[in-house]
């Protein structure tokens, strides 16, 4: 075990780590040039042989520079571990010197690729919270350097002791607290995403996130859809292109669920979630195993989502979060599959509230008794706010076609007033004891439960009808993410913000 | 009520509605004012040009329909900048902003990160400086509170990081 204490002491990692970097090179290719990529196949299929054979040199001296760029870079990474902080040095033209402290790091991953695994390494990926979201990845080390320099960084790099008798103590060995055997994976795969089809089939709507939906507005930002259609239309002409977009429609729709559950079980196969003194483990995956670890105290909120596929087979899935610096969609980057989430799918409702006292000690979230917002408010606003389109439609259509047309607004109507009383039921609020809930929903609910003292900021913001009426929205920031109740009584409000407050100030424990 | 369990009684917590406001420096309504001028002078002069070039006299609507959207849209900038208003507690502080949408944020030290002081050459000139929170997670700048004068931005900041534990502390 000394051997970590031997400090300042650079180190490189296996040569197979060039495959790790050149899958990175890959993947950074493929999350920039995605668009570039379907106009240069299509390309391809229309061209002579000639450029045909261009086109394939092009493509073989573009992989020769990744390989190239590959090695460089697995040539020119060092790390280094010192007693409290990890050192990478990195970079081929552009260098860079990395140090993370151990006390600031959010998560500790392991993943083994297939790639790996013959060689016993690893990937050991620390992920740290800052306004620079930085992930570390050491590709290509040692699986038990790997394991024991996270357990190293999880103890903060304090606790790295040889003492015998501490070490006993601290860790009576891991307890298994839930694996999911295929089913369950698959029933993940099928509640997860029955949302994102939902919302291509209806344009983006009441929905609750997940990592796989946000990769989808990702991708829908990046391709313009434009020069696919117009390189198809140069390729298979009119026609051809109607019938290949009529096909990809239905492939979508037929194709989704299956690549959400297969998705599903590459990732979650043999999911085992497990906790040792204050340290919780997960791990599971097909072909690359994943291997995550979280301590109890970086838990900000546990967010459980039941949509309505989930409703449907009475599962919910529960997520812890952990600080983030925003998710990657803004600054143009790939979501990374939830980084800063930790998943635990596919629960019953027993499982949950029993895995919601280990996680919460001391919070009862059977108890949670949710107040609702004001339903009138935001009935009469969402009417009077269609009124005017409503209008235009079933006049200029009542008079232009047919008087039949202007059944149309009692109609609209009546959906809408459904909508809204769907989504007033299935918002709420609640406090019991420490810990806030806030809920939300319209087809199915997303509950987060977080500690009131881990509240970064609180604001309350109120339109002069709302001032009149006594209501007001309420949003509560936290480190992982941000909630927003419309429509909540004033004194509701200003309690929840008091209290929150109150917890914040009247505690010592760091939220972090 | 939503609220069960508590381990406090409500109505002993520190209530922060009706917190006494500090309103910004005056300077600062300088400051705005001067903002709009330099906004809107310019359009101003752009709109006699259709008058100036085809030289009918009609297009002379234009500077006016300008001049009254610029006395309104000013004086609503000008109202707003009076309404903000920062209250500091012991503990926390509240910072309120809006016309329409009147917003409240109430934020404690100890989540408070880091600190930034800026102003720009305006604000130099009126001797005023911006402070921005930062705190962890969501958006980057968290609150960010304009027209302070520059002795009592610092001031504020030195009070903040005194009372503010953030990573720095751990």
């Amino acid at each position: 075990m000394s051997d970590t204490n031997a400090a300042q002491e650079w180190h490189r990692t296996s040569p197979v780590a060039v495959v790790f970097f050149l899958f990175r090179t890959a993947r950074q290719f493929a999350a920039n040039g995605l668009p570039a990529i379907a106009v240069i196949i299509a390309a391809y299929a229309s061209g002579g042989t000639g450029r045909k054979a261009l086109m394939v040199a092009g493509l073989l001296l573009f992989i020769l520079i990744s390989v190239i760029a590959s090695f460089l870079n697995w040539l020119r990474f060092r790390f280094c571990i010192t007693g409290d902080r990890v050192l990478v040095r990195s970079g081929v033209l552009h260098r860079e010197e990395l140090s993370v402290e151990f006390g600031r790091v959010q998560n500790v991953n392991i993943r083994e690729p297939f790639y790996m695994r013959p060689f016993s390494l690893a990937v050991l990926a620390i992920d740290t919270a800052g306004s620079s979201q930085k992930e570390i990845f050491l590709g290509g080390i040692n699986k038990d350097l790997a394991v024991r320099l996270r357990e190293t960084i999880l103890a903060g790099g304090k606790e790295q002791t040889d003492d015998p008798a501490v070490e006993a103590s601290a860790s009576s060995g891991p307890t298994t607290l839930l694996s999911r055997d295929v089913k369950d994976i698959i029933i993940y795969g099928l509640t997860v995403n029955f949302i994102l089809w939902f919302v291509i089939a209806i344009g983006a709507f009441f929905g609750a996130w997940d990592s796989s939906e946000e990769v989808l507005k990702w991708l829908a930002a990046k391709i313009q859809l434009q020069d696919v259609v117009q390189a198809a239309e140069n390729s298979v002409g009119l026609l051809g292109s109607i019938l290949l977009l009529l096909g990809l429609v239905l492939a979508v729709f037929l194709l989704l669920p299956l690549i959400s559950v297969l998705g599903a079980l590459f990732r979650h196969y043999g999911y085992e979630l497990s906790v040792e003194g204050e340290t919780y483990r997960k791990s599971g995956g097909l072909l690359t195993r994943h291997d995550e670890s979280m301590k109890r105290h970086k838990i900000q909120a546990l967010v459980l989502k039941q949509n309505f596929a989930a409703l449907f087979l009475k599962r919910i899935n529960m997520q812890l979060r952990v600080a983030s610096a925003g998710s990657g969609i803004e600054s143009g980057q790939l979501p990374t599959g939830g980084k800063a989430t930790f998943l635990v799918p596919a629960l019953h409702e027993p499982e949950v509230l029993e895995l919601a006292k280990e996680f919460f000690p001391a919070c009862d979230v059977a108890g949670a008794r949710f107040s609702r917002v004001n339903r009138r408010r935001m009935t009469t606003l969402v009417l009077a706010l269609i009124t005017v389109p409503v209008l235009a439609v079933t006049t200029s259509l009542g008079l232009l076609l047919s008087w039949k047309f202007f059944a149309i607004a009692p109609l609209a109507y009546a959906i809408a007033w459904s909508a809204v009383s769907r989504y007033w039921k299935k918002t709420g609020y609640a406090v019991v004891g420490e810990y806030g809930f806030v809920r939300h929903g319209f087809i199915g609910t997303e509950t987060t439960v977080f500690p009131l003292f881990k509240v970064q900021r609180v604001d309350i913001r109120q339109t002069p009808g709302q001032r009149r009426k006594g209501l007001a929205h309420l949003g509560i920031h936290l480190a992982s993410h941000s909630l927003k109740i419309p429509y909540v009584p004033i004194e509701d409000a200003e309690q929840f913000r008091d209290l929150s407050l109150y917890c914040v100030e009247s505690t010592d424990r760091a939220w972090y | 009520m939503a609220f069960v369990n508590l381990q406090v009684n409500m109505a002993d917590l520190p209530v922060a509605a009706g917190l006494e406001m500090e309103p910004m420096a005056e300077a600062y309504q300088q400051e705005v004012k001067t903002q709009q001028l330099i906004i809107w002078l310019p359009l101003l002069l752009l709109s006699f040009l259709p008058f100036l070039i085809t030289q009918i006299f009609f297009l002379l609507l234009i500077p006016v329909f300008m001049l009254l959207l610029a006395g309104l849209v000013s004086g609503l900038v000008i109202k707003k900048s009076r309404l903000k208003g920062i209250a500091l507690r012991e503990h926390d502080m509240a910072y309120r902003s809006g016309l329409w949408w009147q917003k409240t944020v109430m934020l404690a030290y100890d989540r408070v990160q880091h600190v930034e002081v800026s102003s720009g050459p305006l604000q130099r000139k009126y001797g005023l400086a911006s402070l921005k929170f930062f705190t962890a997670g969501g958006s980057s700048v968290d609150l960010k509170v304009d027209g302070l004068s520059r002795e009592r931005a610092e001031q504020i900041r030195a009070y903040i990081l005194e009372r503010s534990g953030g990573q720095g502390r751990a």
